[in-house]
């Protein structure tokens, strides 16, 4: 019987018994059977669907390479999109950075555009002031056109110097609609125009990604994204200063007055040394090969070279007889033990031993004299 | 189909082999045809859900043959049963956040134990056995024998003895449990 005859449902007699005795020492088996045991459902279908795809997918070479060539295609046409989009961007851009000087016109400026209805506020984000005038109709008529001609817009094309004055005027336009203007939904003051915008580049003008940017003294901060842009989230008053930041490279601080705000890093000098990690773990008794002896705090002496010797002497050296050395040596001011002589000894090996004890054993606490000592272990 | 009749005769590895070779899809495909069973019965355990285990057992493909390359595998069983076990476990970790712990206590210890079963020509053990069986529950009692010595499936224990499946699982499992304990202190006395 097949494994695939017992999740049928034949699961009777020696057969069914062999699989379940064999799932027993089967853990694949084991969770196999268990999940088809759990699950209702029609698995044998599902199972030869399964076969038939995983069969079949030697054949999904050549449809891959379809999936492939269309992938590309459409990968090639939003390229050719997205340079067209990119040729336009400088356009749309210049707005946008010149709406960031409104703000020097007057104190009160915020407040104004607070006021000013939809239709119009939008029209800042635009540079021709062709459509100002379009824009304006729905408001009020006579006296908007009016006073949008008494402001002297300027011609419709225009140079990058003169949108500032252009992206300037709808706000003292707007002063002057002020309160003249009724049963038009208001913008709220979350005007995206007056956040600041700036770039963050490496030594090399190349846009850094991801670097931070933090407004001195708070937390209002921002982080560059993929062409190494930026935009806080509010505003911030033109005396503040922002501080930049990126792994590697050193901070700066600028003004924001100086505007257009870019700011250029430059790389660390300053190497980071590596960083060792040194991990303990305790180890139990048993597990040590060798020998750990506890040392009394400060006193190494006669009594605890004794003790030493007990416990880290090597035993039965001479068969029969008692380890018993006895020996004579100086302590050097450094508490070493030196001019080692061995009086007495019941072997050979017991001397060699009483050596090796003297010179691994622990710093002796009194230095600078002559000990003759004997020696048991 | 054709393909898995090709290739009935080809051990795992000759097939895994002539993949390494060739990058043909037909061989893991063979190859992996023969584990649908034990995979998608894996996916269901812990899935819980039909079509989950089914796009989990097409991507457990997918995952070999990137995998396959870049492994020394000797034994391909137990390599795909961990592949797709933890293939499983991440989708649950993704789903739900976190794990259930999985306490897996029969571990390879079945051999073992059908080898304590085995009494041949050894009176000692014989005895043991026979003494040991009479120390189990009625219910247990009469589940391992009829599992172990009168070799009938869960089933026939379940229409014959009218316990519930899980009862008789669970008869089983801790009936042999029981005796195994019971004899290797007997034996080893």
């Amino acid at each position: 019987m097949t494994f695939k005859e017992y999740i049928q449902g034949r699961r009777k007699g020696k057969e069914a018994n062999r699989i379940e005795r064999q799932a027993m020492n089967d853990p694949f088996l084991n969770d196999a059977i268990e999940g088809f045991d759990s699950v209702e459902g029609d698995h044998v279908s599902a199972l030869e669907r399964l076969e038939g795809k995983v069969l079949r997918s030697q054949n999904h070479h050549r449809r891959v390479i379809v999936y492939w060539a269309m992938a590309a295609s459409v990968l090639l046409l939003i390229g050719f999109g997205s340079l067209f989009l990119l040729q336009q961007k400088p356009e749309t851009r210049l707005p946008e950075i010149a709406t960031v000087l409104p703000k020097k016109v007057t104190p009160s400026a915020e407040e104004q555009k607070s006021a000013v209805p939809e239709s119009i506020s939008r029209t800042t984000t635009s540079s021709k002031s062709k459509t100002l005038a379009v824009a304006s109709p729905p408001v009020s008529p006579e006296t908007i056109t009016n006073k949008a001609q008494a402001e002297s817009i300027p011609e419709p094309a225009m140079t990058p110097v003169q949108s500032e004055v252009s992206a300037a005027s709808p706000v003292r336009m707007s002063r002057m609609l002020e309160g003249k203007v009724a049963g038009l939904q208001l913008e709220s003051a979350e005007l995206p125009i007056n956040r600041l915008q700036g770039k963050v580049v490496d030594e090399k003008g190349e846009p850094l990604i991801g670097a931070s940017v933090k407004v001195k003294g708070t937390n209002v901060g921002a982080v560059t994204d993929t062409n190494g842009y930026f935009q806080l989230p509010q505003n911030v008053s033109d005396s503040a200063k922002l501080i930049a930041g990126y792994l590697g490279y050193e901070n700066k601080e600028v003004n924001i007055a100086d505007k257009p705000v870019s700011i250029q890093l430059q790389p660390d000098q300053k190497t980071l040394s590596e960083v060792v990690v040194v991990g303990s773990v305790p180890q139990k008794k048993k597990n040590v090969v060798g020998s750990i002896v506890k040392i009394a705090s400060g006193e190494f002496g006669e009594k605890e070279f004794l003790e030493y010797c007990k416990n880290v002497g090597a035993k039965n050296l001479c068969g029969e007889l008692k380890t018993k050395v006895k020996v004579s040596f100086n302590i050097s001011k450094e508490g070493f033990s030196v001019n080692v002589t061995i009086k007495k000894t019941t072997c050979m090996a017991a001397s060699r031993e009483a050596e090796r004890l003297l010179s691994s054993s622990p710093v002796w606490s009194k230095k600078n004299r002559k000990v003759t000592l004997t020696i048991e272990w | 189909m054709k393909i898995k009749q090709t290739y009935k005769d080809w051990s795992d590895e000759e097939l895994l082999g002539q993949f390494g070779n060739t990058s043909r899809q037909e061989f893991l495909g063979a190859l992996y045809a023969r584990y649908i069973p034990l995979v998608y019965g894996l996916c269901l355990k812990y899935l819980r859900q039909q079509e989950d285990a089914e796009d989990a057992v097409m991507h457990i493909y997918e995952e070999l043959q990137r995998k396959v390359a870049n492994f020394e595998i000797d034994n391909f069983r137990t390599w795909l049963y961990s592949v797709a076990k933890n293939h499983c476990l991440q989708i649950l970790r993704r789903t739900q956040g976190q794990l259930f712990q999985e306490i897996d206590e029969r571990v390879m210890e079945s051999d073992e134990f059908e080898h304590l079963l085995d009494t041949d020509e050894d009176i000692e053990k014989d005895k043991a056995l026979n003494y040991c069986l009479d120390t189990l529950s009625v219910e247990q009692k009469a589940c391992v024998v009829h599992f172990f010595f009168d070799d009938w499936s869960y089933a026939d224990i379940v229409e014959k003895t009218g316990f519930a499946l899980t009862k008789v699982k669970s008869y089983i499992q801790n009936g042999k449990r029981n005796l195994k304990l019971c004899m290797v202190k007997i034996l080893d006395c």
